[in-house]
């Protein structure tokens, strides 16, 4: 399958191609190219494979968001850290207990292959035929990178055919995890203000957070100069699937605390509490190619108000509303009536193979459980003791100690979500 | 051409290190893929050789700065936006970068096996990179006036910092591992006309 986009690589990007060719051809055989043989060298893109890549902080090994003024009105300064980053190979089905920390019950593979040579990830530029935000239908450069894509073949090894998951031994299985520590500061401290890490801190949570067997595929993200003020622009299509057994999980039970700011000791988390999310899919589309950009501003600019001065050094991060323009509105929104081919290539579901035509997507999670540190399942309401049996009883505190039915509060499904604008400023001074 | 030379000079390099002998042509087409080259990478911004920050000691404050500047974002010596990075200093080092050749094969347009070479990036896990005290102090947008360019703004303000650092310290190395472990490898490849995907 070749697509023609009438590709017309920009310079750069030509030339480091060319290299790439060069060094290619050099390493085989060393020999001149003649004109002929450079033709057929052109720019489609350059892949990349990750093969068995692992990327691993140490427990105290951390990035921290500095705090470095105090927020508007009363509210206190957080100072965030996240430590221990891990994003590894999926291990075996449902073995997601265990601690961050300790490595004790906590395991990772060692395989883990990022797509294949079939299907890798992959730098374009491109320039498609779609919207611009004046409403005009036109090609127009975009620099597109791709993760590997999901495909029908990819099915997930071990879970049942047909469960709309495209994930195969090939294709993905990574496994993410970080334990972060939240600081909250008074902002009252004296002499705080002009370095806030010195406020005197109140309050702290530390938590660990571990997603197994998720992968990326069919995932998009893309930089282009952008049609609705001609600035910077970014679009990114983000799709989080879950294999069916994947499990992500929240945890926040401690049996031994960390020590100092920064960590000079690493907690230990509990081997089996925590928020458990199960088969969880984000299918997100942030952003349309090309009348929906994402754009950066300076913050009293998007505003337009009048602001201290020292106002201006905020950030304003926007993905611009839909225009009121019935060409682009006609290609954001669905149609739910009409099941036509582009009407249904809107929606990017977690069995949906090829997004890249989408405008909505849809969140899911296939059960949520709780548990207590002593493995036990357990609920926000507890029963209580007067109340007579009956359609309630579902509602039981469930001390059996495994992860039951009874520990399901059920499963979430938002579909066709889409973003028409949104806005996000700082408001760090 | 100069691209070339500087080809044949690593390829020279590389088989200069088995001996020293002259090879002709046919002996050079076979060597593909055989040992690459191992860096050792040690990256130092406005830090010292233990990635304490310079800047406002030795380095004046203003020049620890990196700023951007989207396209269509007001007017030089006007009202120009910038995205400004203001006191950025650390250290990193990569103790160890396999840089060498290898292949891909992938199934072209006419489903028959292609083989191409491609370039391999490989990380060593009892190398861990080490990120010391990388620190962006303050991040703010500055705008151009008459006189000083935003990203020349006197003012240290912004909306947030970054900072990447560990708190172990290198003489005392506790288990598992300190710093920033990567593991395995990464091929790099032209995407062909006859990939499926290209």
């Amino acid at each position: 399958m070749k697509t023609d986009h009438n590709l017309k690589p920009p310079p750069l990007v030509a030339a480091f191609i060319l290299l790439l060719s060069l060094g290619v051809q050099g390493a085989r055989a060393l020999s001149e190219m003649d004109d002929a043989g450079m033709a057929d060298i052109n720019g489609h893109g350059i892949a990349f494979l990750p093969e068995n890549l692992q990327i691993a902080f140490n427990d105290l090994a951390y990035i921290q968001a500095i705090p470095t003024s105090l927020p508007l009105s009363a509210t206190n300064v957080a100072d965030l850290y996240w430590y221990g980053v891990q994003l590894t190979g999926a291990n075996s089905a449902g073995a997601n207990t265990g601690n961050v920390t300790s490595r004790a019950g906590y395991t990772t593979a060692t395989t883990n292959p990022w797509g294949s040579a079939d299907n890798p990830w992959l730098l374009k530029v491109e320039s498609p035929t779609a919207y611009l935000y004046n409403g005009a239908l036109s090609p127009y450069p975009v620099f597109n990178y791709y993760a590997p894509r999901a495909r029908a073949a990819d099915q997930f090894v071990g879970g049942a055919a047909g469960d709309g998951k495209y994930q195969s031994i090939d294709n993905g299985g990574l496994k993410y995890s970080f334990w972060g520590d939240v600081i909250v500061r008074d902002r009252n401290t004296s002499g705080c203000a002009s370095n806030p890490t010195t406020c005197a801190e109140v309050s702290r949570m530390q938590s660990q957070s571990i997603w197994n067997d998720f992968t990326m595929n069919g995932s998009r993200f893309s930089i282009f100069q952008n049609t609705y003020d001609q600035s910077f622009g970014l679009s990114w299509i983000n799709r989080l699937n879950s294999a069916s057994t994947g499990v992500m999980r929240f945890s926040v039970a401690e049996t031994t605390q960390a020590v100092g700011t920064p960590a000079t000791a690493a907690p230990v988390f509990s081997d089996s509490e925590g928020l458990f999310i199960t088969d969880m899919d984000i299918n997100m589309i942030v952003g349309v190619q090309h009348y929906q950009p994402l754009t950066l501003d300076n913050a009293a600019n998007v505003d337009n108000v009048a602001t201290p001065s020292d106002e201006t050094r905020n950030l304003s991060i926007e993905l611009v509303r839909i225009p009121n323009t019935p060409s682009v509105y006609g290609a954001f929104y669905r149609n739910y009536a009409s099941s036509t081919a582009p009407e249904l290539a809107k929606m990017c579901t977690n069995a949906t193979l090829d997004c890249t035509a989408a405008t909505h997507g849809q969140l899911r999670m296939g059960n949520v459980t709780f548990k207590d540190p002593g493995g036990a399942t357990s609920w926000a309401y507890t029963r209580p003791p007067n109340l007579p049996s009956g359609p309630k009883d579902n509602l039981v505190y469930d001390n059996g100690g495994a992860d039951t039915a009874n520990g399901n509060i059920g499963s979430l499904m938002i579909d066709g979500l889409m973003i028409q604008h949104l806005k996000i400023t700082t408001t760090g001074i | 051409m100069s691209r070339l030379y500087a080809l044949l000079f690593l390829l020279l390099a590389a088989s200069a290190r088995a001996d020293m002998l002259s090879m002709d042509n046919e002996s050079l087409a076979k060597i593909t893929g055989q040992d690459g080259i191992g860096l050792a990478l040690e990256w130092r911004l406005n830090a010292d050789a233990n990635g304490v920050s310079k800047c406002g000691v030795s380095i004046p404050l203003l020049e620890c700065r990196i700023a951007l500047s989207f396209n269509n974002r007001g007017t030089a010596g006007s009202n120009q936006e910038w995205l400004v990075l203001k006191g950025i200093s650390g250290r990193v080092v990569i103790p160890y970068l396999a840089l060498d050749a290898s292949t891909v094969t992938y199934s072209n347009d006419s489903d028959a096996p292609a083989t191409i070479a491609a370039a391999r990036f490989g990380f060593d896990p009892n190398n861990p990179i080490r990120i010391q005290n990388f620190v962006i102090a303050n991040i703010g947008m500055e705008t151009d006036n008459s006189t000083t360019p935003g990203y020349m703004a006197a003012s240290a303000g912004g909306y947030m910092g970054l900072k990447i650092d560990d708190s172990n310290s290198v003489s005392t190395v506790t288990t598992p591992f300190v710093g920033i472990q990567l593991t395995g490898s990464v091929k790099m490849f032209p995407c062909n006309a006859d990939h499926k995907l290209c």
